[in-house]
Formats: structure tokens, C-alpha cells, sequence
């Protein structure tokens, strides 16, 4: 494994370069560990993991650990040959197994990677981390909310790192872009709004029959929470790091309005939010249609900024066509240029906003259709944090906190749309990082 | 119609600003006349606004031109701007070679026949123009949906009224015009308003990431050739500017 300095500096985050520069350290204390003098500080330390769990996403991991110089693959698990033997095939060298209890009892292991279907999420991070693994678990943290809450004072009594693949958190285009907002670009934050829509069945194919619950698990209740826990998840994690809070309560329906195939789990979610000072969340997930395409879209007094592309729109931007600067100008005796970029006729539909530019620089943006990745999208500096943390047992601030919420939000989205009614942060749930 | 009226005394300016005119929002600014006269002149451009409305805006559907494509009357009935209003149009599919053309397949989905897309905004600037000029208005500023900009005499503090042409999807600038008598015309797609103009020749609907104006005298004539070189190819493009080389043509990728 190459272990250039060069290289490593690669998966470091240029503070200097980012909107706000150092300052987002503070709204986003997990960066520490994407800093140069983090990567500097673990020398030539390779971090040695297992994967847990080698299907898609799983795979996904290990393209971006094999480009990450300070990690290696040691060993790789899966309960399905299939991918086993493919993963195996990307990583001759790592030992193989079926039971990943017994690849946590490999002492030549740092950490692991899960990308396991959700449910059984918590009982492999509580055996790992008990094990005395360092963990990076795909999102959501858990099925329940009992898992959750288990997960998290299993992490709190323990000094393993954990760390949860929710990349936003290390796009930089979501890093530059929460900042700014907090900086006052769209004025105040009036309320979210985020949709995630697809136009396909969600489903992989099946070989047999039997093999049906096991490889479209995200379909199945028993192990997935559906729309809110795979998707959902990521998009009400911005909203909390947009707002500084988490929503009290939450009402939604749900329903299985087109995919009538069998599955359990809604293909049609719509849940609000609301936080204590009134502002609101308004979610939507379909599956059977994809003109909305994925938004995260926080809504301000000023203007309105879609994390997800890496735009904002100014108000003044659609109201005036010009005219306020004209009159401005006049007021002050100066001659200057109108701005036009003017729409044709046509009726007063939606208002048409310039859109500006959020990040300084965009990488990547997420249309939201694939089932496993996209490029640029924080996935990788993630992960690089994760085996930074591996060699130094430095822990990423917030990160569990953040997973919980979000997660939290999701099920408790979940309890709404199946019981019809307003639901609210049970209190045996809140833990001390939560400001509501 | 919403409208409101500001007044800036150093300069004796008006703004008058109204939405719900033709489908958008209506800015006119007047300079150095008396109060009162600028004050009329606005009222009197908003009632020809409204008339136009009820005349030329398919989607309402008790304007005339919804009665002519519903067939409720015959072309031999229609009122005296919309009669001319159709010849106008016919003169200027000839002379584009059928690149603006108000009855072009695929204007509409279900099918009626005229649509004066692209054209009525230029009509009702064209007479605006008139009056204005007729009132002996030195100095005036007219916005017609933020994409037929008429500029009469100069701004109170330059020689010109100037306007910065920006990109409708990065902002960026992509020319600045003088107007002093002159009209500017845009016509493109913008990031959430697209597919909107059809070329008269295929029926097709242009989604693609284009941008053109036209600047000419007649402000008419501005709207028409903007939204005809929305069709245009490069040889298009060139055979326009050859039949009205009084008209500046651009077209920008953006």
C-alpha cells in the first residue's frame, strides 16, 4: 500500500480553500480529523480493516479504501458467496468469512466496515465495538429506537471510534454550503424543505425465490425502514445541521400508491417536522416518478439555497428583474448597468430565480438515482477519517449524535405514517447533545 | 392586477410597477415630466396592458384570441388588434422563412391554432413606444416581463439607459447594451423554464441551453426575431440578420 505523504494529502479537506475557512471547525467539529495536521500526525500507520458485509455498497467502500493510503482491506465478510467471491476477487489478499463474529475475533484488525442490510446494524456494531473494533457503520444507526439508544450508550461507555457513512457530512459542498447559510446569505432560515424521488421498483435480482427477503431486504420491514431509513435519513441529518436542533414532533402518511409487488415498506412518504420555534421540515419520497429529482432545499427570508446542487436564489433575484437596483441607483445619482436575465411570457407559474453558485468549488452533485453511490460526494474523505481515527483513536466529534437524530427522526417518521397521528421525540429517547 | 407607484422627486421619476399583465409584471419608469402626467401616463399604459390581456393572452380563457382557437368566432370577427395582430404574424413568418410562425405545430399539445407567444409583449411595447413618445416622454425606462426592455431618451444620471445582459443559469454577464430609443428582446431557457419555444419547422421544442436577443427600434420587431432565432441554425441565423439589418441578433450558449 502506498504510503507517499503526497498521496495522504489527497483525503485532506484545504481549510484555506473552504468558505469560512477554519471557522467551520466549529460548525462542523468532525472535520478534525480531515485536517493536515491529522493526517500528518498518524505518520506511516496503516489502518487494517474488515469489511462487514461485501455487496454493493460494500464494494463501493473498498474502491474508496484502496485509494486511501493509510488503509488496507485485511479481511472480508459476507453471509451471501456471491459476494463474497466478488469482493474477493477486488482484494485477493484479505482472509474471507461467513460469520462475522468470527472476523472480530481476528486480532490483526483495526477497525470495520458495515454495510450490512439495517437490522442487524446495531447487533454487529455493539459485537465490534465490544470486540474492541473501531466501527464505521453505514446509515441509518439502527431499526429501532431501542438499538439506537443502545448503540449509543454502548458507544458512550466505550473508547472506540464510530463512525456513521453519512457523507454529506464531508462534502465539501455541503460543508461550504451550511456555512454560508449560517453566515447569513439567505437570512434567516425559515424552514426545509427536502424530496428524494426515483422512478424505479428499488429492487435487485433474485436468483431464487428463497433468496428473496435477503437480497431486497430494503423492502421488507423486519429489516429496513423503508424510504425514510435509506434515503431520508441523509436529508433530515442536513436540515438538523442547517437548523443547530432537532424537530419536536412530526406528522406523515405513507403508502404503497404504485409498486403493489409484495414489499412491505411505503413507496409514496410524505412527513413534517416542526421545531420548537415553529420552522418545518416538509418531506417527500416517491418512487414512481423522478421529475423532482433530490433537493434539500433550505428555505430563508432572503433567499433559498439546494444544498443538494449547490445553489442559491436570492429573493430580490425574482422580484425585481432589475428595476430595485435601477431605482436604487437613481436614488443615488449613479448611472449603472440594469441586470437583466429576464424569462419569456408565460403565465405566473413559479417565480424564476437566478441561481448563484453555493460552493466554491463542486465536485459532485447527486441526481439521487443510483442505489449505491455517487462520485465526489464525501463518501471517501469519510472513510479516510474513519482509518485516521483507527491508527490514532481519536474520536470524530458529533458524529454518533448526529446519526442518532437522524435515524431518530426517520423511525419516529415512520411511527407517524403508520399509526396517523402527531408524534413527538419520546423523552426516554433524548440524549444530552440534542437541543430542541 | 396588482400594481403599485413610487416617486423619486430629484429627477421628477415615477415607477410604476404592476404584476398580472399578459402573464408577468409590467416596470415603467418616467422621467422629468410633471407628477400628475406621469402619473396618467401609467394608468393609461396599464388599461392598454389590460386590453391587450383580454385580447391576446391564451390563457385566459375568455380573451378573444381563447374564443378565435376555440372557435367561438372566425378570423373575419376578430377585433381590430387582433386582426392586425395576424397579418403582422403572417408578415413575419414570410419574411423569417417560417421560423417565427404563431400557428406552428406543437405550440399547443391539443391543438388550437394561435399563439401569440413571442409576440404580443413586443405588440404592446410597440404601442407603448407610441404613446409615450406621442406624450413627448424625453426619458423613460419600460421592463415588459423582465424580457422586452424599451429604453427611450437617457438615464437621469448617464447618457443612456444600460443594461447587463446576465446568463439566466450562472448569472454571469454575457453582453451590455445602450438603449436610447431602441428595444431590447430576450428569449431562452432558464433552469426551470424550458421547452417553451417550438420551432415552427419540426414541431420540436427547444430545450437546449440557449439564450438570444434582438435589439432594434421596433420593439415589435425586437420580440418576433428573438424568439425566431430561438430556431435558428447558423445559416438561419445569418439569413435573419440579412432581412432585417436594422435588428442586432445574438445567440449565446449558456
Amino acid at each position: 500500500m502506498n504510503d507517499n505523504s503526497m498521496d495522504r494529502r489527497t483525503f485532506c479537506l484545504d481549510m484555506g480553500r473552504l468558505v469560512g475557512g477554519l471557522a467551520v471547525l466549529s460548525s462542523a467539529p468532525w472535520l478534525h480529523g480531515c485536517t493536515e495536521e491529522s493526517i500528518a500526525g498518524i505518520g506511516k500507520e496503516v489502518a487494517r480493516i474488515g469489511m462487514i458485509g461485501v455487496g454493493s455498497r460494500g464494494q463501493y467502500h473498498m474502491h474508496n479504501l484502496q485509494g486511501i493510503p493509510h488503509a488496507r482491506i485485511v479481511a472480508l465478510c459476507d453471509t451471501y458467496p456471491v459476494n463474497l467471491e466478488a469482493a474477493h476477487a477486488l482484494c485477493p489478499d484479505a482472509k474471507t468469512y461467513s460469520d462475522y463474529r468470527a472476523l472480530l475475533e481476528d486480532p490483526e484488525i483495526d477497525g470495520v466496515v458495515i454495510s450490512t442490510p439495517l437490522y442487524n446494524h446495531a447487533v454487529i456494531t455493539l459485537d465490534a465495538m465490544a470486540a474492541g473494533k473501531h466501527v464505521f457503520c453505514e446509515k441509518s444507526m439502527a431499526l429501532t429506537m431501542d438499538e439506537c439508544k443502545s448503540v449509543y450508550d454502548a458507544y458512550m461507555a466505550s473508547d472506540r471510534v464510530l463512525f456513521y457513512g453519512m457523507q454529506r457530512m464531508y462534502d465539501p459542498k455541503y460543508i461550504e454550503g451550511v456555512q454560508r447559510i449560517r453566515e447569513g446569505l439567505i437570512g434567516d432560515v425559515v424552514g426545509m424543505r427536502c424530496h428524494w424521488f426515483r422512478n424505479a421498483d428499488w429492487r435487485r435480482p433474485v436468483p431464487s425465490p428463497e433468496l428473496e427477503q435477503s437480497i431486497n431486504w430494503r423492502l421488507y420491514r423486519a429489516y429496513s425502514g423503508g424510504l425514510m431509513t435509506e434515503l431520508a435519513t441523509h436529508q433530515l441529518e442536513v436540515c438538523n445541521w442547517v437548523a443547530g436542533k432537532v424537530p419536536v414532533e412530526c406528522v406523515g402518511m405513507g403508502d404503497i400508491v404504485y409498486w403493489k409487488d409484495g414489499r412491505e415498506v411505503y413507496d409514496s412518504v410524505n412527513v413534517t417536522y416542526r421545531y420548537s420555534d415553529g420552522r418545518k421540515i416538509c418531506y417527500e419520497s416517491l418512487i414512481s416518478n423522478k421529475y423532482n429529482g433530490l433537493e434539500e432545499q433550505v428555505l430563508g427570508k432572503k433567499g433559498t439555497a439546494d444544498l443538494s446542487k449547490s445553489f442559491y436564489y436570492l429573493e430580490d433575484d425574482n422580484e425585481i428583474s432589475g428595476m430595485r437596483h435601477l431605482m436604487d441607483d437613481i436614488r443615488k445619482g449613479v448611472f449603472a448597468a440594469v441586470p437583466s436575465a429576464g424569462p419569456s411570457w408565460r403565465p405566473e407559474y413559479k417565480g424564476e430565480y437566478v441561481p448563484h453558485q453555493l460552493a466554491s468549488e463542486v465536485l459532485g452533485v447527486n441526481a439521487g438515482q443510483s442505489m449505491v453511490s455517487a462520485m465526489h460526494d464525501g463518501s471517501d474523505l469519510a472513510m479516510s477519517a474513519f482509518c485516521t481515527s483507527c491508527i490514532n483513536g481519536e474520536r470524530a466529534a458529533n458524529i454518533v449524535e448526529e446519526a442518532y437524530s437522524s435515524t431518530m427522526l426517520c423511525l419516529l417518521g415512520n411511527q407517524a405514517m403508520d399509526e396517523g397521528r402527531l408524534v413527538r421525540f419520546p423523552e426516554e429517547y433524548k440524549i444530552p447533545y440534542l437541543k430542541f | 392586477m396588482e400594481g403599485s407607484v413610487e416617486y423619486i422627486e430629484q429627477g421628477s421619476v415615477l415607477h410604476g410597477s404592476a404584476t398580472g399583465l399578459m402573464g408577468t409584471r409590467l416596470d415603467l419608469l418616467v422621467c422629468r415630466l410633471p407628477r400628475e402626467k406621469e402619473q396618467a401616463l401609467w394608468e393609461r399604459l396599464t388599461a392598454l396592458a389590460r386590453r391587450l390581456d383580454a385580447v391576446f393572452n391564451r390563457f385566459n380563457p375568455d380573451s378573444e384570441l381563447s374564443a378565435l382557437n376555440e372557435g367561438y368566432i372566425s378570423e373575419d370577427q376578430t377585433g381590430p388588434e387582433l386582426t392586425e395582430a395576424l397579418a403582422l404574424a403572417e408578415s413575419y413568418r414570410e419574411r423569417t422563412g417560417g421560423l417565427f410562425d404563431i400557428t406552428a405545430p406543437g405550440r399547443f399539445l391539443n391543438g388550437p391554432r394561435y399563439d401569440f407567444g413571442g409576440f404580443a409583449k413586443g405588440y404592446f411595447v410597440r404601442l407603448a413606444q407610441e404613446i409615450l413618445l406621442a406624450e413627448g416622454v424625453g426619458s423613460a425606462y419600460l421592463d415588459f416581463g423582465g424580457s422586452t426592455i424599451l429604453g427611450i431618451g437617457n438615464h437621469p444620471a448617464g447618457p443612456a439607459w444600460r443594461v447587463s445582459l446576465l446568463s439566466p443559469r450562472t448569472g454571469i454577464r454575457l453582453a451590455e447594451v445602450e438603449l436610447s430609443g431602441r428595444t431590447l428582446s430576450t428569449s431562452g431557457n432558464t433552469v426551470r423554464y424550458s421547452g417553451h419555444v417550438v420551432d415552427p419547422r419540426t414541431g420540436e421544442r427547444n430545450c437546449r441551453p440557449v439564450l438570444t436577443t434582438a435589439l432594434s427600434a421596433d420593439p415589435l420587431e425586437a420580440e418576433v426575431l428573438s424568439t425566431a432565432a430561438m430556431s435558428a441554425g447558423p445559416e438561419d441565423l445569418e439569413a435573419l440578420r440579412r432581412a432585417f439589418p436594422q435588428t442586432d441578433i445574438n445567440h449565446y450558449e449558456i
